[in-house]
């Protein structure tokens, strides 16, 4: 029992601007999680991998084999839908979603994980710096788009700020 | 004349003169000495003291094979503990001190220790301190024990960079045959990366005259022209310290001296290892005396610094490698007396420096004595990767054997110390065609130490002769007890120069050949690191992030003291002052009026699918398949073990929809305790977990009014408790959004936990605040599910409390189907009389709360004997007294019994009561 206020500092906005390196927060975005075992064909006109470079619009982000986090304005209506065999969550809450660009965005990410550009992968998600993301490049080759569970979202940044001055 | 600095030789910048300061004498050198190359050249020869002994130590190696001249380093107010001198470039305005000595390296009053030698051999505080308590002494030798010291100085940003890397081919080692490798595989068209640990690579290039017809510097730098042309990166002043799975390999990059290094996590298709080899020392009598130097490191003086490391000197070396280093080091000026090893004992001469040798009873003086008793490739990476040694009887040295996936070694690395079929096996390793091992010209007679004087093996930790045959007659033979017994190796240069000193000492005692005796572990890192390297950024708030909740402005608004609770940052309770009143005042608040609480980090994780129903009644250790549509179950999860893993609610959205409600600080182990299931023994295609947690913030409102305070959102919802009874769930909107609410208590009293997205949290809960319901914290629900009996798993629990324990029989006598953990509640230990059972412990009005953790006496018996624990204590507001909860040895029988409870030498009684003392028949709970 201990008051560990101000241990912690409130959360910082997302906003971040250094040479090299501009983080902004995306606009609320409709997120849905959907899994199923043909979700990956039923998106396939729309499924980003690594490191595939997104468009605005729907997209369904590439989790795993039989999921994918959908992005946009779908008609996907929560719960199982039975004639489909699909599962679907909102999950537009659960994930901040931000932008890295910048001629160091990529440098300063992989501070945080082990990435390349050359090796693709059918999946988004990544542990980096220990957190696990969704991480994707979005409407240009060097701004990325990072979903971080809500909760760790301040501490992402502050990953990624604190390791980009060391 | 001594040791000097030679004109016009060397790769140092003489343009850029610097001065520094050793043990407080002044001193100069040039940009790119070394602080011990400066030090060398002003003939300064006691550069350290040696661990136990404290006997003066010298240079013996010119870069990472010297365990002697370790330094405490200042500059620009930073301090440095333990920097090798070897490998620490000057620079201008530093201050050096030796560690382990006072006050100078030269006159260190603890130098008298070597007086007593003979009762401080391998081992003796083990045999010397028994009586009366060893215990007694560790203070005084813990405290002589040890190098250098940290400083209490925060060095404020001394930060590591940590990064990540990859490359096709990495090659370690920028000599000349790293260099080789490294361009034909740039030239190849692979991604190449060089790493050589010097500012200036060519390892033992500058040695040689002449290099393909080039002078050694022009080649180099034609080399690293062509490496960098086809597209390669040269990486210098760049360690590889340790290799690990799947071609990972730990590069420390420094970044000047005070500043943290770098690591950089390279992970490479391909490994070319050449890192070359070191000179072996030769064991002779007083071989430990300043001046007796490595016939490398002389070379490598002359060659890298411009120094020679004295006017008269004596090379003693075994092999013929040493005749080219005697021309070159003649032809520096130097005057050499050769001398065989094997055609006497040799001593050195002198007091605190060498003098001179002595061989066959004949005396001879000379400055320095070079010594090279055969080489040692280095295979230390090679060996953290898992590829296996063979010893080379014409080498004498242990040789890379079957490669490791994705790892070749070339050049001396690889035994292979001639300088052509080295460069050409290693252009074929950067290429990717086979390397078969070259034939070689090397010749070498072998050696085996002979007693007689004080003869050093581990020059840094004083291991001798002597301690290796002591250890060898106590039985601590294998290789790996004589290391731990005598200390060999275990220096901060992890036994470079000592360890095949060792091993050949080991096998001449027990007659064995060599590698009968093995080699012990080779662990990274290959040099020390600072620690920092793996600390970086992470530190303060990030070093383990918690948490952070959607309303954590509110509560912060609200005075909220935050603490850490299961990884988030959570209200402990509100406002300042007497936390305990604080506290207090909340749970009668929320008992009598309505507490308004923040749960969000409450699991919400889906579950869905055809045999989601059949999934979750079997990883459930209550029956779940009968759930409704509507309705809540309390459940525990069960690790295979029987023991309870998690509890909390099932709520059933639909037929096939369902949300496990989980231990906030369990949410993420619950999910992978479900994928695992779901992927195993069930079929995953029809059963899908989501993690919904983050998605939904709950606020709970609970008491006698909550009814009253929810109704006040004037939802679309009748919540009389017949429309709306305990343990069921609606889903409702209220100002455009939807909501979960759940009437399930934690408190024991009338409660509804309200899920909205986390985005409109902030609205709903000023709403709630509004409408009269006061902010509680954790502490405050705390104290409240204890009144009420109401468990948090792995504070009630423990790793062997079954749900029989807690009192919930019933449920497996009921379920019909297999479940997690079935079979585990069906063996002796389950069943075992005395198990401990969850109960209460109540003390009389007025006396203090019981100490968590407290041990509950068992009865009977002289001596004390614990029969349980308590595992939750508190001062209840609402009745007025302290309650607590505790696992005691067939608890639930003893109801009613007198126990005395033990705290850190304190014994008070207490009586074992029910665990719920709050509304038992639960009149409130379903108002």
């Amino acid at each position: 029992m201990r008051d560990d206020s101000a241990r912690w500092d409130p959360p910082a906005p997302l906003g971040y601007s250094a040479p090299g390196l501009t983080i902004t927060k995306a606009s609320s975005l409709r997120q849905h999680l959907v899994s199923g075992v043909g979700v990956q064909k039923r998106f396939e006109d729309v499924r980003i991998g690594w490191p595939d470079i997104a468009k605005a619009g729907p997209l369904a982000l590439s989790l795993r084999r039989d999921r994918v986090l959908v992005i946009g304005d779908v008609d996907l209506d929560p719960g199982f839908h039975p004639a489909e065999a699909l599962a679907v969550t909102d999950v537009s809450d659960a994930f901040a979603v931000m932008d890295l660009a910048g001629a160091a965005a990529f440098e300063h990410l992989r501070r945080g994980a082990e990435l390349r550009l050359d090796r693709p992968s059918n999946s988004v998600m990544r542990l980096c710096f220990g957190i696990e993301v969704m991480l994707y490049r979005f409407a240009d080759p060097a701004r990325f788009r990072v979903h971080v569970p809500r909760a760790f979202a301040a501490a992402f940044r502050g990953h990624v700020t604190a390791a980009a001055g060391a | 004349m001594t040791a000097r600095r030679l004109p016009g030789r060397g790769l140092i910048d003489r343009s850029r003169p610097l001065r520094f300061r050793f043990d407080g004498r002044d001193f100069s050198g040039y940009a790119g000495d070394t602080l011990a190359s400066a030090l060398i050249a002003a003939n300064v020869r006691v550069l350290g003291r040696s661990f136990k002994y404290h006997r003066p130590r010298g240079l013996w190696g010119a870069w990472t094979d010297d365990p002697n001249a370790i330094m405490n380093v200042t500059l620009h107010g930073a301090e440095l503990p333990n920097c090798p001198a070897a490998t620490t470039y000057a620079v201008n305005g530093m201050k050096a001190r030796a560690v382990n000595a006072w006050p100078t390296a030269a006159r260190d009053v603890k130098g008298v220790l070597d007086w007593f030698h003979r009762w401080l051999g391998a081992g003796f505080y083990y045999k010397t301190f028994m009586w009366p308590d060893w215990h007694l002494f560790e203070p005084s030798i813990r405290a002589m024990a040890g190098l250098g010291h940290v400083s209490r100085d925060v060095l404020e940003h001394y930060t590591a960079d940590r990064t990540h890397d990859d490359c096709d081919l990495l090659v370690v080692g920028g000599g000349a045959a790293g260099l080789a490798a490294a361009r034909a595989g740039a030239e190849a068209g692979r991604a190449v990366c060089l790493v050589d640990d010097q500012r200036v690579c060519g390892g033992g290039v500058y040695q040689q005259a002449r290099i393909d017809g080039a002078t050694p510097a022009d080649w180099v730098a034609a080399q690293i022209d062509a490496i960098l042309a086809a597209g390669g990166r040269v990486l210098t002043e760049t360690t590889a310290y340790g290799v690990y799975d799947h071609g990972l390999v730990a590069l420390v990059q420094n970044r000047g001296f005070g500043t943290a290094p770098r690591l950089i996590r390279m992970r490479a298709a391909q490994v070319v290892l050449a890192t070359g080899a070191l000179d072996r020392p030769i064991t002779f009598a007083q071989n430990d005396r300043p001046g007796v130097m490595s016939l490398n490191a002389a070379c490598e003086l002359l060659v890298r610094y411009g120094v020679l490391a004295g006017q008269r000197l004596a090379l003693v070396a075994n092999h013929s490698l040493a005749a080219p280093a005697r021309t070159l080091l003649a032809e520096a000026g130097a005057e050499i007396e050769i001398y065989d090893p094997l055609a006497g004992p040799l001593s050195a001469l002198g007091g605190r420096v060498t003098t001179g040798l002595r061989q066959n009873g004949r005396d001879r003086v000379f400055d320095a004595v070079l010594v090279s008793g055969g080489q040692t490739p280095l295979v230390h990476l090679w060996r953290h990767a898992g590829g296996k040694l063979d010893w080379c009887e014409t080498r004498q040295a242990f040789l890379p054997g079957r490669a490791p996936e994705g790892m070749v070694a070339v050049g001396a690395a690889n035994g292979t110390f001639d300088l052509d079929p080295a460069i050409e096996a290693a252009c074929a390793a950067g290429a990717g065609r086979p390397v078969p091992r070259p034939k070689t010209h090397f010749e070498l007679h072998p050696l085996a130490p002979e007693p007689g004087g004080r003869q050093w093996i581990d020059l840094q930790h004083d291991v001798t002769l002597s301690d290796i045959a002591l250890a060898a007659r106590e039985n601590y033979a294998s290789v790996e007890h004589l290391k731990r017994y005598t200390t060999l190796g275990m220096a901060s240069d992890q036994g470079k120069t000592s360890n095949m000193g060792g091993l050949a000492a080991m096998a001449a005692l027990q007659g064995k050949p060599i590698p009968e005796i093995g080699t012990t572990t080779f662990r990274p890192p290959f040099v020390p690191v600072p620690l920092e390297l793996y600390h970086g950024h992470r530190r303060g708030q990030l070093w383990q992030p918690v948490r952070r909740l959607p309303l954590e402005a509110e509560h912060r608004t609200a005075g909220a003291a935050l603490g850490e609770y299961g990884g988030w940052l959570r209200p402990g309770w509100y406002g300042a002052g007497d936390a305990a009143a604080r506290i207090a005042a909340e749970v009668r608040a929320a008992r009598d009026g309505a507490g308004l609480f923040d749960a969000s980090p409450l699991g919400k994780i889906e579950v869905m699918g055809p045999d989601a129903q059949a999934f979750l009644n079997f990883v459930y250790y209550n029956t779940m398949r009968t759930l409704e549509p509507g309705r809540i179950r309390y459940g525990f999860m069960l690790t295979e073990g029987g023991v309870v893993y998690d509890d909390g609610v099932l709520a059933r959205l639909d037929a096939q929809h369902f949300v496990v409600s989980c231990s906030s600080s369990h949410v993420d182990g619950v999910r992978l305790h479900l994928e695992a299931w779901r992927q195993d023994g069930n079929d995953p295609d029809r059963i899908f977990v989501h993690d919904a947690t983050q998605h939904w913030a709950t606020i709970t409102v609970t008491g006698p009014q909550a009814r009253a305070i929810v109704q006040s959102l004037a939802l679309d919802l009748d919540l009389a408790p017949q429309a709306f009874p305990h343990m069921t769930l609606r889903q409702t909107r209220w100002a455009g959004t939807d909501l979960r609410i759940a009437r399930v208590s934690f408190s024991g009293d009338l409660s509804y936990e309200i899920s909205v997205r986390a985005s409109q949290a902030t609205a709903l809960w000023q709403a709630l605040a509004a409408a009269g319901a006061t902010p509680i914290g954790l502490e405050a629900l705390s104290i409240m599910r204890a009144e009420k009996g109401y468990i948090i798993v792995g504070k009630d629990t423990d790793g062997e409390t079954m749900p029989q324990d807690l009192g919930f029989d019933a449920p497996r006598r009921k379920k019909t189907t297999a479940f997690l953990g079935d079979r585990s509640l069906h063996t002796e230990t389950a069943a075992m009389e005395g198990r401990k059972q969850l109960v209460g412990l109540s003390v009389a009005r007025g006396k203090p709360p019981l100490a968590v953790g407290a041990h509950v006496l068992a009865d009977g018996g002289p001596a004390a004997r614990s029969a349980g624990y308590v595992t939750s204590s508190y001062d209840s507001p609402t009745l007025g007294r302290p309650v607590a909860l505790g696992l005691v040895a067939e608890g639930r029988s003893r109801i009613g019994a007198t126990v005395r409870v033990w705290h850190l030498g304190g014994v008070v009684d207490a009586q074992i009561c029910a665990a719920c003392v709050f509304d038992p028949d639960g009149g409130r709970l379903h108002a």
